[in-house]
């Protein structure tokens, strides 16, 4: 058998463990290779350019690993291909200990801090199975909608355009069009008022909301950027997101205590999904709507940051930008009525999606039965 | 690498958001538009004589169907039982066309290819979907479906443009990991919608349709500079008429080009180093909308900025996925597939 068959051998073996792991329930974790310039520079300079030791920490944190989302193994470069069944922390030449920021060799699963062990005590401990949202059907019956910024923070601006009154009215036409499909719906604002970040993860708790939609305006650096993203809670080492997620934190007050409270109660298995779930469908519809009132819109994509709204929030939590003031088109198209209909229905209809997804039972689909063809080939 | 014996018969699946193709171990292959329609009513049931049709054929009567396009972004559509419905139809369609002389006992085991970022959700509703129609079902990413019938494993970039997804993937040697592949939804229905918009700007009395824009930019798409106008027939008041549209066709496609060469130039600079000069010299483009002219020359120049590169465009990308699948289901051993009964 030549090389290159044995590594067609090896690729091959490596799909079907992935497909087996996904029969079974189980989460295949994905041996990536360690990148020297991955986490630790943008870290760095997250920390020492936004001088957001929270921010930091936290994103520190989650570039180390955690059990059931997207941890990897640090592999060597020319190592083969490996199918993980245990969760490995970065061992103590992590990114942590390189940066000195954080104190905690690691995290364990529900994120509070434990002491380092080694490689083999490590191994003996299985990684929690991913809980499948499919065993729990539970329905979205009461949504919490978050204007972005307010009162004193106005946000961006373009003119007399302000991010702040543009959430707020897209929020409240939004509300509406769920409570007339049976939600009941709940806003951290309803007015102009400035209220920070832990207080509308508090009052989101509070209404125990099904699920969490922060709504905001953009601000692209590059005048010839424009387009639409969506966030749910994870790591990221795009430096671009970390100063985004750095200025959205600013006014958070968390310190980093409080960072690894608010991580303690992360259960990252089920809701994460669904967050995932939930920014796709709302960034699906967003976009579907929008490119048609606004051609040449940029799909931004679906993306993960640690916004503090989407880290203290105990349910499926997203962030949509839903446009970018830096934008002249955007601008326009704001400054219109119709335009905030459109992006007001096609939030409604993410929500609608992932909420029908979401209660859908497993065994839906019926058998088929025998149906007459046609030729189509 | 295993022997496929008579009574077995692999198939390897490119599941399109536009066309689905099929290859089989006993030399079948076929294409079908990704289209399933049903009957409108009882009226519609009597003339069409059928049930269910699918494909062009269900293109052909759409105005008597219930018709869906039940994969959005190569994936099943969320939320729709219909949609749902739809894809298994068109799945079940597939493999009866490929199986047509197999015998009832025939063991059929399928590879399906879905987008690179396909989430863990999509794959488990692509295997209710065909749950019963195969005995054993293996999920891959489609450019590594694509990569692997190409034999291009090591130090490739794949950049597979479908109509509603262009996936992208580096091969370096290993089963590709989430962070070797990319999907963006720039793609051919994106196309297709700037090109209709463009042209419902510029001539706001003609009367096209999405179906009339597609096949234009099937038959005429471009980047860069013109061989010669693009004009083609649209009924201006009722009146054949025939209009100009080399702007837009050009504008359209080429509105594929930012996002495209920004995600190949990230993923290139996130290679090894040492290797980053030999992914630029195997950029392979496939997919349908791959071909659009001149899409590869202008990769190309992308990559002069980094230091020059070369695209090798498929010509034939029809079955490109579907023949890699059918390979990865030739090389599983045997004795795998009782653990991926479908």
């Amino acid at each position: 058998m030549s090389d290159y068959d044995r590594l067609k051998q090896r690729m091959v073996g490596d799909a079907i463990r992935e497909n087996v792991e996904l029969i079974a329930g189980r989460r295949r974790l994905p041996a990536r290779r360690r990148r020297g310039r991955s986490a630790v520079p943008a870290l760095a300079w997250a920390a020492g350019t936004l001088g957001l030791a929270a921010t930091a920490a936290f994103a520190l944190v989650w570039s180390g690993w955690l059990p059931v989302a997207d941890a990897s193994i640090p592999q060597p470069l020319s190592a083969a291909p490996q199918v993980a069944t245990v969760s490995v922390p970065e061992p103590a030449t992590s990114a942590a200990l390189e940066l000195g920021a954080l104190p905690v060799p690691f995290l364990t699963a529900s994120g509070i801090a434990a002491p380092a062990m080694s490689a083999a005590e490590e191994r003996r401990f299985s990684a929690p199975a991913p809980l499948d949202p499919a065993a729990l059907p539970l329905g979205v019956r009461r949504i919490v909608l978050d204007p972005g910024h307010g009162g004193i923070n106005p946000g961006t601006m373009a003119g007399k355009l302000l991010e702040k009154e543009i959430t707020l009215d897209l929020a409240l036409r939004l509300r509406p069009l769920l409570e007339a499909e049976g939600y009941e719906v709940t806003m951290t604002r309803e007015g102009d008022v400035d209220l920070d970040l832990a207080a509308r993860v508090a009052l989101a708790n509070e209404q125990r909301g099904d699920l969490f939609l922060s709504i905001h305006v953009n601000w692209l650096g590059n005048r010839a950027a424009r387009g639409i993203e969506t966030f749910h809670l994870g790591p990221t080492d795009d430096p671009v997101l970390t100063e985004l997620a750095g200025i959205e934190n600013a006014e958070s007050g968390y310190s980093l205590t409080d960072f690894r409270r608010l991580l303690a109660g992360i259960y990252e298995g089920v809701r994460h999904n669904d967050s995932r779930s939930l920014a796709e469908s709302v960034h699906r519809s967003l976009f579907q709507a929008l490119r048609v009132a606004s051609p040449g819109l940029k799909d931004r994509g679906v993306k993960t940051a640690p916004f503090v709204v989407l880290i203290g929030n105990e349910m499926p939590a997203v962030l949509v930008e839903v446009g970018s003031l830096s934008d002249q088109q955007d601008v326009e198209l704001f400054a219109g009525d119709e335009y905030r209909q459109t992006i007001a229905e096609a939030l409604r209809d993410g929500v609608l999606s992932f909420a029908t997804a979401r209660t859908r039972p497993a065994t839906r689909i019926a058998s088929a039965g025998t149906t007459a063809r046609a030729g189509g080939g | 690498m295993t022997d496929v014996s008579p009574s077995r018969l692999n198939v390897g699946i490119d599941l399109g958001t536009s066309r689905s193709s099929i290859s089989a171990s006993n030399g079948a292959r076929f294409v079908v538009e990704s289209y399933v329609g049903w009957p409108l009513d009882m009226v519609a049931r009597k003339v069409l004589k059928r049930d269910v049709l699918i494909g062009e054929e269900a293109l052909e009567n759409r105005p008597l169907l219930d018709l869906h396009r039940p994969l959005e972004r190569g994936l099943i559509k969320e939320g729709s039982e219909k949609d749902e419905q739809a894809v298994r139809e068109l799945l079940e369609h597939l493999l009866g066309l490929a199986t047509s002389e197999a015998g009832d006992d025939t063991v059929v085991r399928a590879v399906v290819g879905v987008p690179a970022e396909a989430l863990r959700v999509n794959k488990q509703n692509l295997r209710k979907a065909m749950d019963g129609l195969v005995d054993g079902l293996m999920i891959v990413s489609e450019p590594f479906a694509v990569a692997y019938g190409l034999e291009a494993l090591l130090h490739t970039l794949i950049i597979d443009i479908g109509a509603g997804t262009t996936d992208f993937c580096v091969m370096s040697g290993r089963y590709p990991t989430e962070d070797d592949q990319r999907t963006l939804t720039n793609a051919g229905d994106s196309v297709d919608d700037q090109l209709y918009n463009l042209i419902r700007e510029r001539y706001p009395d003609a009367t096209v349709s999405r179906h009339m824009v597609r096949r234009w930019k099937e038959k005429h798409s471009f980047v860069g500079e013109s061989r010669e106008p693009v004009v083609v027939e649209a009924p201006i008041q009722g009146k054949p008429s025939e209009i100009d549209i080399t702007r837009e066709m050009r504008a359209a496609c080429e509105s594929l080009l930012p996002p495209i060469i920004e995600t190949m130039v990230d993923l290139i600079s996130r290679a090894e180093p040492e290797y980053q000069s030999k992914l630029r010299s195997h950029v392979i483009l496939s997919g349908g909308t791959g071909l659009i002219r001149g899409f590869g020359t202008a990769l190309e120049k992308a990559l002069q900025e980094i230091g020059g590169g070369r695209v090798r465009v498929i010509q034939d990308p029809v079955f490109v996925g579907s023949d890699g699948g059918l390979q990865i289901a030739n090389d599983a051993p045997e004795s795998e597939w009782v653990k991926l009964r479908g």
